[in-house]
């Protein structure tokens, strides 16, 4: 097993715990958080990481604070959480070459929300706050851009292959797939409020998936497939309470599951 | 025996005179076997006047009369008080003097060290240096982001109305005036303006003697029965602090707040005072409202200053009061529980910033300051210079504070604890430290960026030219994200983008420090005064911020 791997070890210890508190700090028992993290980490993309040699779950966790982060500020828009929004557009930068794409994926929606209106001074520096940590470290990584070069400070995992001879389509559906395995937990939340932040990060997330894969760049698949399960993970902590909330989320995680490989295995034929 | 008046810390045998003419509403016998001539005809108050003097005939006093009666009869020992109470009393915690022998010797010692390994090491002594002052600039912008955190999360004392208009207590004000006559109606009016039972208000308006101008505003100003005018009797230090000290030990009420000559309160801010202190432990002393400003908008520098206040008051301090750290205040809509504040010997007349000094002091005493939910708006200085004049004597003031309660740093350990010795450091030294060292640390940054590796600036490039430019730029952009960071608490976005103009406002800042310690050296107790009723915006009371 390659757990012990550092581009697999310390971001699983991260989505393990930090996926477990989000769970019951959403309302569900100890018993259900737990069967849902087995359910999430049993996807293709999580398993087949700490497996297998040559991947990476940094964007998975990435993508796990970006939705927690940005979650909790739309529901409560305090100074705390835009902080850890922001440190949160700042990190996922450091976490995957995606990062800053995904990043900017998701500058269009970040001001709105928390389903508040801004009018144009107060959405301007609204935008300040937010911008501020991820543009320092966009621009602190560029200046680091010589020592990066020389193979430090690189993000962890890679692209697959620039310009590699893989059809256009192929690239594209692979950028598409981790959305394909969370949609069936994305569809329970869309529309409702409390989902309108996990649906701006999957928009952000497959717009970010979608340029690169357009630009000739196609992200490594089993690291990008591991992404799917933090946003099934948000998703299904933001179902409305009642009486078959749990029921649902175990019935929606599985149905991920099995989605996640399906999906494995035709990307790899 | 003046002291004792002032500093009531019980250890006198009998009540001096004045205090039981203040405690009573009353003058003392004109003669014995005279009228007992009071303000205060409740029965309680009367039998305890029949204790002291007897069953003798009462007549009734006004507020006004009486005050002016009690100044006119001890207006030495009210000076004498005013003046030397602190010093004769604690001397250690005076700013009368402005480095201890002890402070002196150790400077001294630092700077022969410095010089010796300079001269044997210069290169290892520039690294250390360099890393010593760098390591203080970044700790002190890490400090003031936990602050924020911490403070991010404070929900405030509980100011919820408790009880009705019979159960609220008799309420001091108090507002030094020097210079003020442009302000004086807007003043009177603000007071007014306050939500409190007029039979439980007394309103002390301090001018100083040969003020005529601020006299004379007085005197025509629409004043009802709950003010009076007080004259602080011409002489040195002529300050703010001696000012209140004066006025402080003819006030009677169980809670006293000072606010400044510009200042226009929320009219609930009393009564959210009084709940405040009825639902807080005996231990917490003082409450501090939130300050800011109603010409925010006016010019770059007042926006800069609106953000500086937002910060400060609305996430540092409530961090500080999280986190258990002893807060200096800030000069106004300071509300104590008054017996603290007399055992405390009141104000120190020789400090320029005797608000964050009594912080200090409180804290070394075991009593606590926690953060108001409510705000108080002033004027913020439109004119460079005034704004100029008025930061120099801040900064000036929290040298006077650190120097004064750093001549014994391990009876500070003992009396505030090892959290009231670092905050000391990192908030009232990291201060005016940070001001000063922000420009060396530019300076050496572009030196070496302009001058490369020139044999004459060498020594600067290896020490200074990396750890200078980490702590500059990590430093600066911790310091701005946390200035556009301050008003969003009161959701005055359109304030959040200059934040990014900080690092410039900073500067600024650097060089009133530096006016502020050369001041230090030869006028220590110099009162900057700080001009108000300059600003052009219209003084709508309640008009909301940027």
């Amino acid at each position: 097993m390659m757990l012990a791997a550092p581009d697999v070890l310390l971001p699983t210890m991260l989505l393990s715990g930090g996926g477990y508190a989000g769970l019951r700090h959403s309302g569900y028992e100890s018993g259900s958080a737990a069967l849902l993290m087995l359910l999430l980490g049993g996807q293709a993309g999580i398993l087949v990481a700490i497996a297998l040699p040559g991947h990476s779950l940094w964007l998975a966790a990435g993508v796990a604070g970006l939705a927690a982060s940005c979650a909790a500020f739309a529901a409560r828009e305090d100074v705390r959480r835009l902080i850890l929004f922001g440190a949160a557009l700042a990190a996922i930068q450091l976490c995957d070459p995606m990062g800053a794409l995904l990043a900017a994926g998701m500058l269009p929606a970040a001001v709105s929300i928390g389903g508040r209106h801004y009018d144009g001074r107060e959405a301007v520096g609204l935008y300040a706050l937010l911008l501020f940590l991820p543009v320092l470290t966009a621009a602190t990584l560029l200046y680091l851009g010589p020592v990066r070069a020389a193979g430090l400070l690189q993000p962890p995992g890679s692209w697959l292959a620039v310009g590699t001879p893989i059809s256009l389509p192929a690239r594209l559906a692979v950028a598409a797939a981790p959305i394909v395995i969370a949609a069936p937990a994305l569809a329970l939340v869309w529309g409702k409020k409390p989902g309108r932040a996990i649906a701006f990060v999957s928009a952000a997330f497959l717009f970010a998936g979608l340029v690169a894969a357009w630009r000739g760049a196609i992200r490594e698949p089993v690291t990008l497939l591991a992404a799917a399960a933090p946003l099934t993970g948000a998703a299904v902590a933001a179902l409305p309470e009642g009486p078959w909330r749990s029921g649902q989320a175990i019935v929606t995680c599985a149905s991920c599951l099995g989605l996640s490989w399906a999906v494995l295995i035709l990307v790899w034929r | 025996m003046a002291s004792n008046l002032f500093c009531n810390d019980g250890s006198l045998p009998e009540e001096p005179e004045l205090a039981f003419c203040r405690q009573t509403q009353s003058l003392p016998l004109e003669a014995p076997g005279g009228a007992i001539r009071t303000n205060d005809l409740s029965a309680e108050n009367l039998a305890r006047l029949a204790v002291r003097h007897g069953r003798l005939p009462v007549a009734a006093i006004s507020k006004g009369d009486l005050i002016a009666a009690l100044e006119q009869r001890f207006r030495s020992e009210l000076t004498e008080a005013a003046t030397h109470g602190l010093e004769r009393r604690h001397p250690e915690l005076s700013a009368r003097r402005v480095v201890a022998w002890g402070q002196g010797l150790g400077a001294v010692a630092i700077l022969a060290a410095g010089l010796l390994g300079a001269w044997l090491a210069p290169f290892a002594a520039g690294v250390t240096l360099a890393l010593l002052l760098c390591l203080g600039f970044v700790a002190n912008a890490l400090f003031r982001a936990v602050l924020v955190w911490a403070g991010a999360g404070s929900a405030g004392t509980d100011t919820s109305p408790d009880g009705a208009d019979a159960a609220l207590p008799r309420y001091s004000i108090l507002v030094p005036l020097y210079r003020e006559a442009r302000v004086v109606e807007a003043l009177v009016a603000a007071l007014r303006a306050l939500d409190y039972p007029s039979d439980r208000l007394e309103i002390a308006l301090v001018a100083e003697a040969d003020d005529d101008e601020t006299l004379t505003a007085l005197a025509t100003a629409s004043l009802d029965e709950r003010f009076f005018v007080l004259a602080v009797p011409p002489g040195l230090p002529r300050t703010k602090p001696k000012a209140a000290n004066y006025a402080l030990q003819l006030l009677s009420g169980e809670f006293i707040v000072i606010y400044d000559a510009e200042d226009r309160p929320e009219p609930d801010q009393l009564l959210k005072a009084v709940a405040a202190f009825r639902a807080a432990p005996e231990s917490v002393a003082c409450l501090q409202a939130r300050l800011n400003f109603y010409n925010a908008r006016e010019t770059w520098l007042t926006r800069m200053f609106a953000l500086d206040y937002a910060l400060w008051f609305d996430f540092l301090l409530p961090g500080l009061e999280t986190l258990r750290v002893p807060m200096p205040l800030g000069g106004t809509s300071n509300h104590f529980r008054t017996d603290a504040l007399r055992a405390i010997c009141g104000w120190d007349p020789y400090n320029v910033t005797e608000d964050a000094d009594l912080g200090i002091r409180l804290a070394r005493l075991g009593l606590r300051v926690a953060t108001l939910d409510s705000t108080t708006y002033e004027e913020a200085p439109v004119a460079f210079g005034t704004w100029l004049r008025q930061r120099s004597r801040w900064m000036k003031g929290y040298m006077q504070t650190w120097l004064v309660h750093m001549r014994n740093p391990a009876r500070l350990v003992t009396h505030a604890g090892i959290g009231g010795l670092l905050g000391l450091q990192l908030f009232v030294g990291g201060t005016f430290l940070t001001a000063l060292l922000n420009p060396l640390l530019w300076a050496a940054f572009l030196a070496s960026t302009i001058f490369g590796d020139a044999p004459a600036t060498n020594f600067l490039n290896v020490p200074f030219a990396h750890a200078s430019a980490l702590s500059l730029f990590a430093g600066n952009a911790l310091f701005t994200y946390l200035a556009m960071l301050g008003p969003y608490r009161r959701r005055w976005l359109a304030l959040t983008p200059h934040g990014l103009a900080a690092p410039f406002y900073w500067l600024l800042i650097s060089l009133a420090a530096y006016r502020g310690l050369w001041q230090l050296v030869v006028r220590p107790w110099h009162w900057d005064k700080t001009e108000h009723g300059l600003t052009r915006e219209p003084l709508i009371f309640g008009e909301p911020a940027p």
